[in-house]
C-alpha cells in the first residue's frame, strides 16, 4: 500500500473510530444516569420503606426500571403503587409482573406487616404473587380500589388461616383471576367482581378453612352464574349441580352471592 | 341430622344479618336463618355508599 493509500485509509477510518467511541460513551453515560438514580432511589438495594414510592402519573412503563429487588418491611408497601401510578394519556394499562421481569427484579411483600392500598387507584392490570405466609398476615385493603386490576398471579397464605381480608378486594371491579392460592383462608372474604372466573371461585372455596365457624365467603352472583353455567349454556350457574356441590364441601361456611 | 338452609331474597331486595349481605345465602350448618331480614336495593346501595365514604375519609388522611 502506498503512503497515499495509507493516508486515505486512515482518513476513512477516523469517523468510524470516532462513532464507535461516541456510541460507547453514550451507552456508558446512559448506564451511569440509570445507576445514579436507582442506586439512590433504592439505596443500593437496602431500601425497605417504599410507602408512596411509585405514586402518580410520573411513573410510566418506560421509566419504571428498578435496579434492585424490592422487599418492603413494616408498613413499607402502603400505597406503594397507588394513586394514578402508570396513568397516561394513551389509556394504556401496565402488566407489573412483566415490567418487573424485564428489569430482572422481584417484588416481595412477605416481610411487610401491612400493605394496605398498595395498588390503590393505579393503572396496573396484573400483579405478581403476594406472599402473606410470613409476616404479612394482615391483607386488609391490599387491592382496595385497584380499579383496573384483572389478574393476581397468586396469594400465598398462612397455613393456620390467620390472614385477614377486610376490604382486601373492595373495588376490584375487573378482577378476573387469582391464578395460584396456597395456604388456608380462615377469615371472612369478599370478592365481588362480576368477572371472577370459575378457576378462582373454585380455588377460593377449596382453600376455605374446614375448622372455622361463623365466617362468610361472598361472591358476585353474576360471576357464579357465568362461571358455572348449566349444560344448556344458560348463565344460571348458581343453580347448577356443580356449584351446589362445591358449596356443600364447606358446610362450616356461610356463602353469599350478591 | 344437620340442616343447611339456603335463603333467597325477593325481587329488589337484599338479605342481611347486619354483617353479611346477599341475594342468595347458603347458611353454614346450624346457622340461625331467623337472624336474616330483607332490605331494599336502595337501602343496600346507601350502606355501600356510606362504607365507601368511610374508606375515602381514611384515604384522605393518608
Amino acid at each position: 500500500m502506498s503512503i497515499a493509500d495509507k493516508l486515505a485509509t486512515i482518513a476513512e477510518n477516523i469517523p468510524k473510530v470516532y462513532q464507535a467511541g461516541y456510541d460507547k460513551g453514550v451507552a456508558e453515560g446512559d448506564d451511569s444516569y440509570y445507576d445514579t438514580f436507582w442506586d439512590d432511589y433504592q439505596d443500593y438495594g437496602n431500601r425497605v420503606d417504599y410507602e408512596n414510592a411509585f405514586v402518580g402519573r410520573g411513573w410510566t412503563a418506560k421509566n419504571f426500571k428498578p435496579k434492585y429487588d424490592m422487599r418492603p418491611t413494616g408498613r413499607g408497601a402502603v400505597y406503594m403503587f397507588g394513586r394514578n401510578a402508570f396513568a397516561n394519556d394513551k389509556g394504556e394499562i401496565v402488566d407489573l409482573t412483566e415490567l418487573l421481569e424485564k428489569s430482572g427484579v422481584t417484588l416481595d411483600f412477605s416481610n411487610a406487616e401491612y400493605a394496605g392500598y398498595a395498588f390503590n387507584g393505579n393503572y396496573i392490570k396484573r400483579v405478581p404473587i403476594i406472599d402473606g405466609s410470613k409476616t404479612l398476615k394482615n391483607l386488609n385493603e391490599v387491592f382496595n380500589y385497584a380499579y383496573v386490576l384483572e389478574v393476581i398471579d397468586g396469594l400465598i397464605l398462612q397455613a393456620d388461616g390467620s390472614n385477614t381480608f377486610n376490604l382486601t378486594f373492595n373495588g376490584t371491579v375487573f378482577l378476573r383471576e387469582i391464578t395460584i392460592i396456597e395456604g388456608v383462608i380462615g377469615s371472612s372474604i369478599s370478592i365481588q367482581s362480576i368477572h371472577l372466573n370459575k378457576h378462582t371461585i373454585t380455588n377460593v372455596i377449596n382453600h376455605l378453612s374446614d375448622t372455622t365457624s361463623e365466617l362468610t365467603a361472598s361472591f358476585s352472583r353474576t360471576a357464579v352464574n357465568n362461571a358455572f353455567e348449566t349444560a344448556e349454556g344458560k348463565k344460571d350457574g348458581s343453580t347448577s349441580a356443580e356449584w351446589l356441590a362445591l358449596v356443600a364441601t364447606k358446610p362450616n361456611w356461610t356463602i353469599s352471592l350478591n | 341430622m344437620k340442616i343447611r338452609n339456603v335463603l333467597y331474597a325477593d325481587e329488589g331486595k337484599i338479605l342481611t344479618n347486619g354483617k353479611t349481605y346477599g341475594i342468595i345465602i347458603y347458611l353454614a350448618e346450624g346457622a340461625d336463618p331467623t337472624t336474616y331480614y330483607e332490605i331494599t336495593d336502595e337501602e343496600y346501595a346507601a350502606i355501600l355508599e356510606e362504607q365507601n365514604k368511610e374508606i375515602d375519609d381514611i384515604q384522605s388522611l393518608s
